[in-house]
């Protein structure tokens, strides 16, 4: 009896040490370059560190003076904002397109191709070529305006106050998050059953009617997962895209200055290492509360079939 | 007996003297000759950081010529201008010894030397043939007050007024010359400007300043810029002046606005007028499809133009410092100083070798007034590049919104000098 008790331990401590040997490597690595790092910031954002490693511990003076910084606040403001509305716009173009290429028609694969494929060219170079595309004076989107209406079109897309939004929301379409999205939703749109649209058909139930009624509430715990996905990417990716378009001043007048673009700058265009990483906490604060808050929401809007 | 003791003697004595020699021989500098250190040097390899690519043409090559003339083998790490300085603060900050030579800018010279990622070139100096004694005054007081000298400037640059020859003549206006005043820069920018039938500007009178170049307008309206001895920025009343006018000059069509174009348009032949730095001598050269010329940049209340310059230092990291000196010594002796200036058109911060006027870029043929350079030097003082970069693209960008009618002037300059103020001595 007590033979057999102690292989049996014997045999669930090596089953326990052979889970723990395959969850070691990302162990490691969640350690090392996830909880490490994250301890850290919080560490460096109490001290006065600069970027050539000149450090001094000065408790919460980043953040009382980042608190006081209207510079601070405008970013904090532009960063919920762009956010909330690159979030939004991207998840419904995601789900339009992904509708679009869902129907059966011929060349699908064509569109899908064409439609993905400004989404795998890095966000750099996507945001150099808008940058081009953009420009006042020698922009091609104003050259097509002026060849078509017969004007000199003379549009300051990127620094004028009134279309700045529209050119940086418009061009967030053309990132990989939002064609990742898309890929995303249609393999989401395929698993909703026929049988329901069948029984719609027979109903006489409107295009509309179908989506809002049978297709979004299927498709929800995706729009959820995009959703959050989607407002990761705003917070945390959007520098890729802005910096090269607006600076890192997020012209015009701060008016696209994100947090990860004011982090960048204050970091390494001022050296205050130990007040970015004090952004950077903020940062991460926010990027929690908008998780939170969306599967808080999600309980009373996402439909789970089983 | 005897015998034993004196032989004892004579190898205690000779082991001292080799464990004295031993250690002198690790100190390089202060013992040894001069031929042996060279010998000992030659074959070692030296990495140096910079910012810009070196000049293709062998001759003209400084880093190529500095390695066939110590033979040290010289590698150059080319670090992007706009990550320059965080890279170098970044391998400060970690204690990086990739590179032996770092080219480091006026504002961080001082940080380097207190966060003690540099080292003081006293020692090596004092029996070196640079001639420490002979630098531009701007130089020598900006490396006053670190408690050594840390860095050696590579060169001196400054900033003028580059302007297209043919829009002048096809105007009729006389070209620019170095007693021009700030006013007859507006009037001559006014006459130069061509419009199209629908009211939009075919040919602007001047370019929009540039990051640079914001700060020669203000320093010349007559605000201090930089105030060394608190290390703050000091804009007023001359910032307000100068961004006014050149808001006005951008609503009349006179300068473009500001906006995400790229191109040059000095260079594309769209504009008659342009201040930039005299680096871009060297850039122009014979390109341009124009007849051009500089002068200096025009004065209002104050003639002010600002200095640029790297310093060469030795990373107290390196493990080749001795050859690194070896190396900045040429680099800042009178050939690799005279190589710097035809390759990039800035004089030496050396004045008896800047006048030989090494400088004077072959290719720039159409270049007449070279004068405008000596010139500029003269009223030249750093001041904004000793201050973070942060700090003044912030503040352009809030001119570039008064500009742009964003903000009135004053709101702009008020808020500049506020984030400078927040972000200068964390």
């Amino acid at each position: 009896m007590y033979k057999v008790s102690s292989k049996a331990a014997k045999k669930r401590l090596t089953n326990h040490l052979t889970a723990y040997a395959f969850c070691a490597p990302w162990m490691i690595g969640f350690v090392c370059f996830t909880l490490f790092p994250t301890i850290f910031l919080f560490a460096v954002s109490l001290t006065n560190r600069k970027l050539n490693g000149i450090s001094k511990y000065i408790g919460l003076a980043n953040y009382i003076n980042m608190f006081q910084s209207s510079t601070f606040w405008n970013s904090l403001w532009v960063t919920l904002f762009f956010t909330i509305v690159m979030m939004i716009v991207t998840t419904i173009w995601a789900v339009v397109m992904a509708l679009l290429l869902n129907y059966r028609q011929k060349l699908n694969g064509l569109f899908q191709f064409c439609y993905f494929l400004p989404s795998v060219i890095p966000t750099v170079a996507l945001a150099y070529t808008f940058r081009t595309i953009f420009g006042k004076e020698a922009g091609l989107l104003n050259g097509i305006i002026s060849a078509m209406t017969g004007k000199n079109a003379m549009v300051n897309w990127l620094y004028d106050s009134r279309t700045v939004y529209v050119a940086l929301f418009f061009i967030t379409l053309f990132t990989y998050n939002t064609g990742q999205m898309m890929l995303i939703f249609r393999s989401g749109l395929n698993d909703v059953p026929r049988e329901l649209y069948e029984a719609c058909n027979i109903d006489g139930a409107s295009p509309f009617q179908k989506f809002f009624k049978i297709t979004l509430p299927m498709i929800s715990p995706i729009v959820l997962f995009n959703a959050i996905m989607g407002c990761i990417s705003a917070l945390n990716g959007s520098f890729a895209l802005l910096y090269p378009l607006t600076g890192e001043n997020g012209d015009p007048n701060g008016m696209s200055q994100v947090l990860s673009l004011l982090i960048y700058k204050e970091a390494f265009s001022n050296m205050k290492v130990g007040y970015a990483c004090a952004m950077s906490v903020v940062l991460f604060l926010i990027a929690c509360c908008f998780g939170i808050g969306i599967f808080a929401i999600s309980k009373k809007i996402v439909y789970y079939e089983n | 007996m005897r015998r034993k003791k004196l032989w004892g003697r004579i190898f205690l004595t000779a082991a001292i003297v080799g464990v004295l020699a031993g250690c002198s021989s690790k100190g390089g500098e202060t013992t040894g000759s001069s031929a042996e250190k060279t010998k000992k040097e030659e074959g070692q390899k030296v990495t140096i950081a910079v910012w810009n690519e070196p000049n293709k043409d062998e001759a003209l090559n400084m880093y190529a010529q500095a390695e066939k003339a110590t033979g040290i083998k010289v590698e150059v790490t080319v670090i992007p201008e706009s990550d320059y300085s965080s890279k170098l603060n970044q391998m400060v900050s970690t204690g990086d010894d990739s590179a032996d030579i770092y080219v480091i800018w006026e504002n961080d010279i001082a940080n380097f030397a207190k966060a003690g990622g540099i080292i003081p070139m006293d020692d090596y100096l004092k029996n070196s043939s640079i001639q420490t004694g002979d630098f531009i005054d701007a130089v020598s007081s900006l490396s006053s007050g670190l408690g050594g000298t840390y860095g050696l400037p590579w060169c001196a640059a400054t900033e003028l007024l580059f302007y297209n020859k043919d829009m002048f003549d096809s105007a009729g206006i006389p070209y620019p010359g170095n007693d021009w005043s700030y006013e007859d820069y507006k009037s001559a920018a006014e006459k130069l400007t061509k419009k199209k039938a629908d009211g939009t500007t075919e040919q602007y009178g001047s370019a929009l300043p540039n990051t640079q170049t914001w700060w020669a307008g203000i320093g010349g309206a007559g605000d201090k810029v930089y105030d060394p001895s608190k290390g703050e920025m000091v804009i007023g009343d001359g910032a307000v002046s100068f961004v006014s006018d050149v808001a006005t000059m951008a609503k009349n069509g006179i300068m473009p606005e500001p906006s995400s174009d790229t191109a040059d348009i000095f260079a594309s032949g769209k504009a008659a007028m342009s201040w930039q730095g005299s680096w871009n001598i060297g850039t122009y050269g014979s390109s341009l499809p124009f007849q051009w010329d500089i002068a200096t940049i025009p004065t209002d209340k104050v003639k002010y133009n600002t200095l640029h310059t790297g310093f060469y230092s030795i990373n107290a990291k390196s493990k080749n410092q001795d050859a690194a000196f070896r190396v900045i010594e040429y680099l800042m002796g009178e050939e690799g100083q005279n190589i710097n200036s035809k390759a990039s058109g800035n004089p030496s911060a050396i004045k008896s070798i800047a006048e030989k006027g090494a400088w004077k870029v072959e290719s720039a043929s159409s270049v007449k007034n070279w004068e405008a350079m000596t010139d500029s030097l003269k009223a030249g003082v750093f001041g904004y590049t000793c201050l973070p970069s942060g700090v003044t693209n912030n503040a352009v960008s809030e001119f570039n919104a008064a500009v742009l009618g964003q903000k009135t002037p004053e709101e702009a300059v008020k808020k500049a000098d506020a984030y400078a103020r927040e972000t200068i001595g964390y």
